[in-house]
């Protein structure tokens, strides 16, 4: 009672505020659409939009408060994040707003001399003339390009038509090659073109998903979360070394040998065939190759198998049973295949279970990649490195002709050989035919694989010229001539998502300072050469991305049936194909519905081949396998745009963590939290040690955004799409003083 | 630019929770039924002896940490504030890896440690939904609530100099919109729930929300975390809370250090005082009397907003830190009357030893500021032990090196060198069995981070020792006085930052090094 009053007595004299400027400054309003919002950043508008870190493709609200973006919520019933999206996509203006972005061009006049500020008429002007002199004097394969999967199609483009067309130079590649170009290769030699079969909605409809090399939990949340929403009470498998946040969250997780996917998977195949598994028929009336792939996988039962994989043939053939008895079994493979020595079979290996399970071209089905950037798709299908556009051949005539006839230039112009791979770029360079090096929108020192030595070898370079939002990357501080960029929502374009989704990304904002668009850096410098008369329509994005419709036209991915970006927009994303007599146009689509591929017969194709030896075992001397990989959802890469948020930098956690088994530990007489030397053969890094069981015996793991990893991963390549390996080499781990 | 005016009714709808709820049915068929938001928080309010809590489904947290950034970002919170967590738990469960996330805010506890600590009651506990409420416009900045609260959960803000935290989003509980963590949550893994207040006092003592969080006796946080699979015995939090130091809070390493030397100084002055040494006490009381009042002043530099710490008395039913503003707001002027009075009259004993008391009374509010917080590495043993160890003897030490300064006989009398040396013998004693007392995490939490920390504590205590032993002798000189004098004052600042920066704070998951 006494307490009663006492407090009453309080609340009514000023001895304590229930409100003041303080208390204000958290306020919200409700806003219709939003729900409560701080009253700091009311929006006077909101702008939808497509998130421009990974390729889940999420589609975003952007509020603004006098032209100005403000703050970000994710689109609700966006069909392909329904509301939701990851921290990345939450603080998606962490660059915009960053204080340090590159605002003006920077000009190196003298190599090891300091950089000034330019404008973009003498950058222009320097880069131009500096490409035609390497051209004139070493031809025209001494000026090459690295690119980006993180560019919108529409710019991706117009850099391969300038650069390759208009300026005549042979090579070019891009960071995709660091982690699509597996699945392309695979799909393109399994089903007759680079396609990913399915739609997001997949992810619920089935009931076996079995994920190969994947932790969608943290590299793809909303995936996951798609995965959550499956009410069919699914099975769900993880194949992966370490025991992720995917793995754990999984009914079942195979915690296979590092590199022992390719064995594993011939060992399940055989296995299936043995549970009966097999859709003969279905096989038989759509694919090619089968009979020889039964009869390569005699060598591969699962007894044979279960030590170079490290899984038990009883567990192989328990999964295999369970394949053969699903009605719906998809599978799902993203870093961990396609980052390996023998990826495009691996990735193939996968496929083939599909195919030969019949599990594809229905809902719940498919042999599905997930993507890593917000456009690998896009540079896939458009940039003009590995194809030409829309998935035409550089090799055929007629797919030149065709090429030269919309851009309205002679077919001779076309290149009739595709560019070296980004590695062989890179050896170029080394041995002298590469003088000069375009690099855009990616961070090669940082990101490279065992690149220990990668900033000498761009100090060999005569003109080393670095686009970016920032110049202060790795990279861009190499630069002879650094390039400011716009940034996502600086600048409008589409993206194409994991799932075919065509999907448009809008200015929000202007770039800071003189920082231009892509789209706008390649158009000047294309008009500058000159030889480009394309670029008289290529006017602005909307334009291009109407000359890239038409060139779909017929090709499977056929998109000529949309009226531009509004069509687009109104959709809320699109997925490829749309033809003009496009029949569906249901918002999650999937391909091979009718058993017919894109090969000539209209069959896919099993491909199969012998395992290769590991490039590099483990000894004596260096006796653990690093692998590397996501470190957290907060982190993108080589944290060029995510390092500027606060809130992200901290959701990182230990970024040069050094994940140990106990027993390991324990053996070496390290302990938990202490700064730890990690050596290969090509270098070392400094990290703080992690002792958790989750990475296996024998085995360490280190996040992919730490500086410092490449200087330790082995350069080995898959010999088909020529993908570096960065997840399996040798080294040793030692305690270090501090 | 296709721009959607705020408020067209795009969606037609006003609330993040209708905008989930009641999308058009064709579009969530086409898409497969999103998550219904409404689900995830209670519809109508408490009944008596219920409250609202959080509950998390560990099955669908896989580390994402939206929630933490759409918190973030939906509530306005600063460039670098945070009042969620994510971190990630491992272990072996039967010998398999285990690995779990933890996604966690304020626990709005029955008893919530934050409100019984603050000197100004800048928290409220909500009767009806039990809702722990910060008040940011009563809030001094004096950060105790952050020491009591054994889940790291408020949260400080230097620009504005207070502390927030999460709120449960209330306002948007009324209005009947989710909180932002639960929207944002793509697993659906946040609920709130309304929870039975004796469901949970009933609950063990000793029991944890997750492996690793504080024993849920001492605040009983109402936060429920479920998970269909069991979780490993062994679980920890690897690499993360082992190698970061705790804040120091300088200002108050000051306060602490100048305190309690204080006392030791006004204790060597009643000793003197009953030996017969009346002038040479008055000399080491005014000493006492200028350490104590530099040391609160240092204190004051403490608070983020010291105009309102005048409130102080709000919190004198629950609050150590009120009882200690109020017994040195007596002490000083004690020490000050005392040392008044030595100079009018010879019979000043009781008056000093009265000091000297509400003095010592003062020292232990301070200690009972810590102890209060439960803090493994903060028992009153170790507390008390180290305060007297290496504050108090010290400060008896150097009261004779200060004393000196006006009377060298004192300083060169060979009583006080082995009085001195006696003194600083024990505190070297009482320091080592304080600190093998401690527990083993503590302990090694202190070898990491200052792995020469013996090696200061004995240089400081023999170079002391050394000084004292020239000063006493007889070709004694000012530099030796001064020379101990600063070795001591070094030796009670260097032990109160370890006292800080070395007792690891008990908290949820972080994920990482916030430092």
């Amino acid at each position: 009672m006494l307490k009663q009053i006492f407090t009453s007595f309080l609340e009514s004299t000023p001895l304590r505020r229930f409100h003041g400027p303080l208390t204000e400054g958290l306020k919200r309003e409700t806003v219709g659409g939003l729900g409560q919002i701080p009253v700091a950043s009311l929006p006077t508008e909101v702008v939808e939009t497509v998130c421009g870190f990974c390729s889940t493709g999420c589609g975003l609200w952007v509020h603004r408060q006098q032209e100005q973006p403000v703050n970000i919520t994710p689109a609700p019933g966006f069909p392909v994040n329904l509301g939701m999206a990851c921290p990345k996509g939450w603080e998606a203006l962490a660059p915009w707003k960053a204080p340090d972005r590159g605002v003006t061009p920077l000009l190196r006049r003298t190599k090891g001399g300091d950089r000034r500020a330019v404008g973009w008429s003498e950058a222009i002007d320097v880069f131009v003339r500096k490409a035609r002199e390497l051209k004139d004097r070493y031809g025209n394969e001494s000026f090459a390009f690295l690119g980006t999967g993180q560019m919108t199609t529409e710019e991706m483009a117009m850099l391969g038509s300038v650069f390759k067309v208009g300026m005549g130079f042979v090579h070019g590649d891009s960071n995709t090659r660091q982690c699509m170009a597996t699945t392309h290769v695979a799909y393109r030699e399994s089903f007759g073109f680079d396609a990913p079969p399915f739609s997001y909605q997949d992810f619920e409809e089935s009931d076996l998903l079995i994920f190969v090399g994947a932790n969608p939990c943290i590299a793809h949340p909303i995936l996951w979360q798609r995965v959550l929403m499956n009410r069919r009470n699914p099975w769900i498998v993880v194949v992966d070394p370490r025991r992720t946040e995917t793995a754990s969250a999984a009914n079942q997780h195979i915690a296979i040998k590092p590199r022992g996917d390719l064995c594993f998977l011939y060992g399940l195949a055989r296995a299936v065939i043995d549970a009966g598994g097999v859709c003969r028929k279905w096989v038989e009336d759509h694919t090619e190759g089968y009979a020889e792939f039964e009869r390569f996988l005699c060598e591969f039962s699962p007894e044979v198998v279960e030590e170079a994989c490290g899984v038990s043939a009883a567990e192989i053939r328990l999964l295999a049973q369970r394949i053969a008895s699903s009605e719906r079994v998809s599978f799902w493979w993203t870093m961990g295949v396609n980052q390996g020595h023998e990826a495009v079979r691996t990735a193939q290996a996968i496929i083939n279970l599909a195919l030969m399970t019949g599990n594809i071209g229905r809902p719940g089905t498919g042999a599905n990649s997930i993507t890593g950037q917000c456009n690998a798709m896009g540079s896939r299908l458009f940039a003009m490195t590995g194809t030409l556009p829309a998935g035409r051949e550089f090799s055929r005539q007629e797919d030149r002709e065709f090429t030269a006839d919309w851009l309205g230039v002679e077919a001779s112009r076309i290149p009739a050989r595709k560019s070296l791979e980004y590695d062989r770029i890179l050896e170029g360079i080394e041995s002298g035919t590469i003088r000069g090096l375009w690099v855009i929108a990616t961070n090669p020192v940082h990101s490279w694989i065992g690149k220990g030595h990668l900033k000498e070898l761009l100090g060999k370079l005569e003109f080393l010229v670095v686009q970016d939002l920032f110049a202060d990357t790795e990279t861009a501080e190499l630069a002879d001539l650094y390039l400011p960029a716009a940034g996502w929502g600086e600048k409008e374009g589409t993206y194409i998502n994991s799932e075919r989704r065509i999907s448009y990304t809008a200015k929000v904002g202007s770039p800071p300072g003189e920082a231009l668009s892509d789209f706008e850096i390649f158009r000047r410098i294309g008009i500058r050469w000159g030889d480009c008369p394309w670029l008289e329509n290529w006017s602005h994005s909307e334009a291009v991305f109407r000359a890239l419709q038409q060139a779909s036209s017929g090709r499977p991915c056929d998109h000529s049936g949309l009226d531009g970006y509004g069509a687009v927009r109104a959709m809320r994303g699109v997925q490829w194909p749309f033809p003009s007599a496009c029949a569906s146009t249901a918002n999650e689509r999937r391909l091979f519905e009718d058993g017919r591929f894109f090969r000539a017969n209209g069959r896919a194709l099993f491909c199969f081949e012998l395992p290769r030896d590991n490039p590099e075992d483990v000894d004596a001397e260096y006796p653990l396998v690093l692998i590397t990989g996501r470190g957290s959802s907060a982190e993108w890469h080589t944290g060029t745009r995510t390092s500027r948020s606060a809130v992200l930098r901290a959701l990182s956690g230990i970024r040069d963590r050094v994940e140990m088994h106990p027993k390991d530990a324990e053996e070496r007489g390290l302990r938990d939290g202490q700064r730890v030397w990690v050596v290969s053969r090509r270098g070392k890094m400094e990290g703080t040690l992690c002792i958790e069981s989750g990475v296996g015996r024998g085995r360490i793991f280190v996040p992919m955004h730490d500086a410092q990893v490449n200087r330790l991963t082995l350069a080995a390549f898959d010999p088909y799409s020529r993908q570096p390996s960065y997840k399996s080499c040798a080294v040793q781990v030692q305690g270090s003083a501090a | 630019m296709k721009v959607v005016p705020s408020g067209n009714g795009l969606l037609g709808l006003d609330t993040a929770v209708d905008r989930f709820s009641n999308r058009p049915l064709e579009t969530s068929s086409a898409l497969g039924a999103p998550p219904l938001y409404a689900d995830l928080i209670p519809l109508t309010a408490p009944l008596p002896g219920e409250q609202y809590a959080f509950e998390v489904d560990l099955d669908r947290c896989t580390g994402c940490k939206a929630c933490v950034v759409a918190c973030h970002s939906l509530n306005g919170l600063g460039e670098t504030e945070w009042w969620r967590e994510v971190g990630t738990l491992t272990g072996e469960d039967e010998g398999h890896p285990w690995l779990q996330t933890i996604t966690s805010a304020c626990h709005h506890c029955l008893d919530p440690a934050c409100a019984e600590g603050c000197p100004v009651r800048a928290y409220e506990k909500d009767s009806v939904t039990g809702i722990v409420r910060h008040l940011d416009d009563q809030c001094i900045g004096c950060r105790y609530c952050e020491m009591k609260c054994p889940y790291g959960v408020p949260k400080y803000r230097a620009d504005l100099g207070i502390v927030r935290k999460c709120d449960l989003c209330v306002g948007r509980l009324e209005a009947g919109e989710a909180p932002a963590c639960v929207q944002a949550c793509p697993g659906g893994a946040i609920r709130i729930r309304k929870v039975r207040v004796e469901d949970i006092r009933l609950q063990d003592p000793d029991g944890q929300m997750v492996p690793t969080a504080f024993p849920s006796g001492y605040t009983r946080p109402t936060t429920r975390y479920v998970s269909s699979k069991p979780v490993a015995k062994n679980a920890s939090e690897v690499g993360v809370q082992t190698a970061r130091a705790e804040d120091p809070h300088l200002p108050l390493v000051w306060m602490l250090a100048l305190t309690q030397l204080s006392l030791g100084i006004e204790m060597s002055a009643c000793v003197a005082t009953t030996v017969g040494m009346g002038t040479i006490a008055g000399t080491m009381e005014l000493w006492a009397l200028l350490f104590l009042v530099s040391g609160l002043a240092g204190a004051g530099l403490h608070l983020g907003r010291p105009a309102g710490a005048w409130r102080f008395f709000l919190g004198l039913g629950t609050s150590w830190m009120s009882r200690e503003i109020l017994a040195f707001t007596v002490a000083v002027p004690a020490l000050a009357a005392s040392a008044g009075l030595s100079r009018f009259t010879e019979h000043a004993g009781w008056v000093r030893l009265a000091a000297c008391l509400l003095l010592a009374v003062a020292v232990w509010t301070s200690a009972m500021i810590y102890i209060d917080t439960k803090r493994p590495g903060w028992s009153r043993h170790a507390v008390l032990g180290d305060f007297l160890g290496n504050g108090v003897l010290p400060g008896g030490v150097l009261a004779m090196a200060l004393a000196g300064f006006s009377n060298r006989d004192v300083a060169t009398a060979i009583p006080m060198r082995w009085t001195g040396l006696g003194l600083l013998a024990s505190a070297a004693l009482w320091t080592c069995w304080v600190t093998l007392r401690l527990p083993d995490g503590v302990r090694r939490f202190r070898e990491r981070l200052f792995p020469h920390a013996t090696r200061i504590d004995g240089a400081l205590l023999g170079f002391g020792a050394l000084m004292l032993w020239c000063t006493t002798g007889s070709a004694s000189s000012v530099i030796f006085r001064v020379l101990l004098a600063l070795s001591l004052v070094g030796l009670a600042i260097w032990k109160r930052t370890v006292f800080f920066a070395g007792t690891p704070a008990p908290r949820m998951p972080i994920g990482g090094d916030r430092c």
